[in-house]
């Protein structure tokens, strides 16, 4: 005579409880993982993508952290730095405007680039303080 | 040599906008790139000659 074990059926709930333990796990690691992942987009790939007309559409979407402005007699040239980045790498993006004969101004180029590195053109170029009047 | 990097950053970037605004047809804003580039490649050679 066999020894017959009785199968519980009608009980579901494990497989439904791993699936949602495992589909919870997933969200929770792309929650700890994204905002690292967004912070090195933003940092590491910003140099690439900064040109002129993104910093245009950063400065009117004022989606920079911190903007300064400066003027060089020098390069007679306008530049103005957007925050793009905190951290240790302290990326800016800077968009140079020159003067044009009717009076306006026109964007000439814009990279992004270290703070640092913003500090030596500043310095080589003569550049100083501009004041910035914010937009209401 | 710093200096001049720095420089020749610029000018890169500069002769850039000058590409995408000849394909953007517009004249008028790749010639104001253009010369912007040029002033800056100008310094970067004074750097190297040490002017």
């Amino acid at each position: 005579m066999e020894a017959t074990i009785a199968r519980p059926h009608g009980s579901r709930l494990g497989p439904a409880l791993a699936a949602g333990l495992v589909l919870a796990s997933a969200i929770a690691l792309q929650q700890v993982l994204q905002a690292p992942l967004s912070r090195h987009a933003k940092e590491a790939h910003a140099k690439e993508a900064w040109n002129a007309e993104i910093g245009l559409e950063a400065l009117r979407q004022k989606r920079c952290w911190a903007i300064e402005a400066y003027e060089s007699d020098l390069v007679r040239t306008i530049l103005v730095l957007c925050q793009i980045g905190g951290g240790r790498r302290g990326l800016w993006g800077g968009l140079f405007f020159r003067r044009t004969r009717e009076g306006g101004l026109i964007v000439v180029t814009g990279y992004a680039t270290t703070r640092d590195r913003w500090e030596k053109v500043i310095r080589r170029d003569g550049y100083r303080p501009i004041a910035l009047i914010p937009l209401p | 040599m710093d200096a001049i990097g720095v420089r020749l950053e610029i000018a890169w970037a500069a002769l850039k906008e000058v590409a995408h605004r000849i394909w953007m047809r517009r004249w008028r804003d790749a010639l104001a790139s253009l010369q912007f580039a040029l002033m800056m490649l100008g310094r970067a050679i004074d750097d190297v000659l040490g002017r």
